[in-house]
């Protein structure tokens, strides 16, 4: 689950987090700076063997919820921005296409994290980095016992469908019955599993561990992706090529 | 209720995370020193239950739609307000991981809008007080429906000043402000009436699982004041910080808070043209344009070098 | 150490809703011998387990293990001589990595990492999962898990190995592993079990329970014997 040597979990996560804040403080009048910081899971993700065109579908999945957000700004902000070709377009429908790119660029990055270390290994690098270790050990457990609970849900819903003849909406009186069996069973096996821990010798914390190494590959990834995304965000690639590209007639 | 990436500027998710992280550097420590040896395993498996929940609809008297619980009281009630708040903290993360339910930097909002709000703020002020000790299921079922209405109108109050704060949506306040309140007075009526439901069944059946305060066996001398003082530092500091980037009207805090920090902003403008203060719309279409050519090409020549070496 | 013996003085149990699981047994098991427990479901058998390293303490009489007898205080102590292995071994993985489950107890302990590295190779290789350390225990086949389950618990170099359970829910040629691995292991085996031809294999001894009393004891094929009679 380690995915490629480059990536190891942390440094992964910083990147993370510094190319989602380099997004974030992008004006909204801007978008064309937007699509020059697509270079990193553009790149990332061939580099990490992903490919981009997985994530980019992926990242379709968000764009109803943006649209929805955005959708207004064209109606309420239409004053001109600036022409394009003789079609004038308003800075509703500019700072409509920065919120669709905000959204995607920044859901791709989660994707590309994720899809790279696994969860497991996230919590652990979260821990590592600092994070507290009662929330990490929280985030392990649960996602560790989604499954299983879920699992149970399944089953109960099954056995409740087989004898339910067709009803398949709950009213909200057996919906409590069924939740609440479903809480019931959970805190009893949250009661076995503290007793198997308990009889390994668990006196409250889950011990660590051994310290995962920084290697240096991604000490490399860290740090080269740090500099190209200052550079995409702070130097203002779109004014050079518009000098380039005769467009703006 | 979930906000979303798009929805949040940079100084809102930075001071919104700061302040989350900060709640969950307290809510750790507290939760350190419940000496309840079970805890750690029971919340665990608690926030896997709160997932499955979600997954079960219910359907809403009179409407024809369904809806599903989120929780916060919920896990309150039964697990205390502090380790409450890091459990379904921990839910709002992996959804956000899995589902995308909202965003990475949109988090701080709404551990703030969900989490806080009903755990440390509804649950204290509302909950407890109208339960008392469990004894009695009436004051459960008023207690949750209240304060469950109580956190998710305070949410709704949350989204629609971080919303504009971030300044994204082209919306009125008041109008947004209308909308939001309106839609969570509803729908925080049916979550309580849900968390109603549900606790009154743990009542009859299994009630020693119910959170009391009294047998809480917090241990209050073992929180360490020192990583509490820690944590609050990190948060007014965050708070500073972000409400000075807010408060100012620039649309770009981050040059705003550097010409006050080094009283000019030449250092940039002399030697390469900076992201303008006044946004430059002459280069933004040719800018659109070149910079989907380039990331284009970016993606050719990756995919070729890095494709090609796989195999 | 050959004082590893696990006795049961006139021991009784009442869970705190009021039912009584286990009324006045006394047995004794020495070092080395291996064990079943028979009877029917909630007829007393993982209640009696539970007592043997303290997670259940007896309400009256007293449990032994070796020289030390199993309170409060001694429950850790003793929890180190003997090791459990639950019947739903999803209850017993739950750290990220198969590895990591299998250092839990050791870790636990406070040994060194070098000493939980050689505890948890050599546990993994007696059960053959030395292959998937590294994998999270959900992408194991429920055979596998049992096996990492009982791994978990060797590391732990119990010398007193007591089961749940631990042919359920396994398919014929998991069971014929479990029982080659539980064969291999050389100290004290006690096991709870429904299944008769486990017992027989490994346990040339087996105790029958009925209602919390022990109303058997003796050569498992005999035992056995009594149990279906009374079945029938």
């Amino acid at each position: 689950m380690t995915g490629t040597p480059y990536t190891a979990a942390p440094s992964m996560l910083l990147v993370t987090l510094v190319y989602l804040i380099a997004v974030l403080s992008v004006p909204i009048q801007q978008p064309a700076t937007l699509i020059w910081l697509a270079a990193y899971p553009v790149v990332a993700s061939e580099i990490t063997g992903i490919g981009f065109g997985r994530v980019f579908l992926r990242s379709l999945l968000i764009l109803p919820l943006i649209i929805f957000i955005g959708i207004f700004n064209p109606f309420l902000d239409k004053e001109t921005a600036f022409f394009m070709g003789n079609i004038p377009v308003s800075k509703g429908w500019v700072s409509f296409i920065s919120i669709i790119l905000r959204g995607l660029l920044s859901f791709q990055a989660v994707i590309l994290l994720v899809s790279n270390t696994g969860f497991i290994n996230l919590f652990n690098s979260m821990r590592r980095i600092g994070f507290p270790k009662v929330l990490t050990t929280q985030l392990l457990l649960t996602y560790r016992y989604i499954t299983l609970v879920a699992e149970e849900a399944i089953i109960m819903k099954r056995a409740r469908i087989a004898r339910g003849y067709g009803r398949s909406r709950y009213s909200l009186k057996d919906w409590g019955r069924f939740v609440g069996l479903l809480l019931i069973r959970s805190s009893n096996r949250a009661a076995s599993v503290h007793r198997a821990m308990k009889a390994r010798g668990f006196s409250g914390t889950l011990p660590l561990g051994s310290p995962m190494r920084w290697t240096a590959s991604a000490w490399i990834w860290l740090t080269a992706w740090i500099v190209i995304i200052l550079i995409l965000r702070f130097i203002d690639f779109p004014y050079f090529v518009s000098h380039l590209l005769p467009l703006n007639i | 209720m979930h906000m979303a990436d798009a929805l949040v500027s940079t100084p809102v998710a930075l001071t919104t995370g700061g302040i989350a992280i900060a709640l969950i550097a307290a809510a750790s420590a507290k939760v350190k020193s419940i000496t309840r040896e079970d805890i750690v395993p029971l919340m665990g498996v608690m926030g896997a239950f709160v997932f499955a929940a979600q997954m079960i609809n219910f359907a809403i008297p009179g409407t024809g739609s369904s809806g599903h619980i989120i929780g916060g009281i919920l896990l309150a009630a039964l697990l205390g307000p502090w380790a409450a708040f890091i459990t379904l903290a921990s839910v709002l993360i992996i959804q956000c991981l899995i589902f995308a339910d909202g965003g990475l930097m949109a988090l701080g909002c709404n551990l703030i809008n969900m989490g806080a709000m009903s755990c440390l703020v509804a649950y204290p002020l509302v909950y407890r007080p109208i339960a008392g000790d469990n004894s009695s299921k009436g004051r459960i079922i008023a207690a949750s429906i209240l304060a469950s209405i109580f956190s998710l109108e305070g949410g709704a109050l949350l989204v629609t000043a971080e919303t504009e704060l971030s300044g994204v949506t082209a919306l009125s306040t008041g109008a947004f402000l209308g909308l939001m309140t309106s839609i969570h007075l509803a729908i925080g009526a049916c979550e309580g009436v849900a968390t109603a439901v549900i606790l009154s069944f743990v009542k009859t059946y299994q009630p020693a699982i119910l959170y009391s305060p009294h047998s809480s066996e917090i241990n209050h001398k073992k929180v360490k004041l020192k990583q509490a003082l820690f944590g609050f530092g990190i948060a007014a500091l965050v708070m500073a910080v972000g409400f000075t980037w807010i408060a100012s009207a620039s649309p770009d805090g981050l040059e705003w808070s550097i010409e006050k920090i080094t009283g000019n902003t030449e250092i940039g403008e002399a030697t390469i043209p900076s992201t303008a203060l006044i946004p430059n719309y002459d280069s933004t279409f040719a800018g659109i344009i070149g910079g989907l050519i380039v990331i284009a090409m970016l993606w050719c020549v990756t995919a070729l070098l890095f494709r090609k070496k796989k195999r | 150490m050959s004082h590893h013996y696990i006795k049961f003085s006139n021991v009784s149990y009442t869970y705190p809703d009021a039912t009584k699981a286990l009324d006045d047994v006394s047995l004794m098991i020495s070092h080395g011998e291996r064990v079943a427990l028979l009877g029917l479901n909630g007829s007393g058998k993982s209640t009696l387990l539970l007592q043997m390293n303290g997670l259940l303490l007896p309400s009256s009489g007293e449990v032994n293990v070796g020289d030390v007898p199993v309170t409060e205080k001694t429950a850790s102590i003793v929890r180190r001589t003997v090791g459990m292995v639950f019947q739903n071994p999803d209850d017993m993985l739950f750290m990220p990595t198969v590895y990591d489950d299998v250092a839990f107890g050791p870790r636990n302990m406070q040994l060194p990492e070098n000493e939980v590295a050689r505890r948890v190779e050599n546990s993994l290789s007696a059960v053959g999962l030395e292959n998937q350390a590294g994998k999270a225990s959900f992408q194991l086949s429920g055979g596998q898990r049992r096996c990492a389950a009982v791994a978990s618990v060797l590391s732990m170099e119990p010398d007193i190995l007591v089961l749940d359970e631990p042919s359920a829910n396994l398919d014929p040629l998991a069971r014929r592993n479990l029982l080659r691995i539980l064969s291999s292991f050389t100290h004290t085996i006690v096991l709870a079990t429904h299944d008769f031809e486990l017992a027989k294999k490994l346990c040339p001894r087996s105790i029958l329970l009925e209602e919390g009393k022990v109303i058997a004891d003796g050569e498992t094929e005999k035992v056995i014997e009594i149990f279906e009679n009374k079945i029938l």
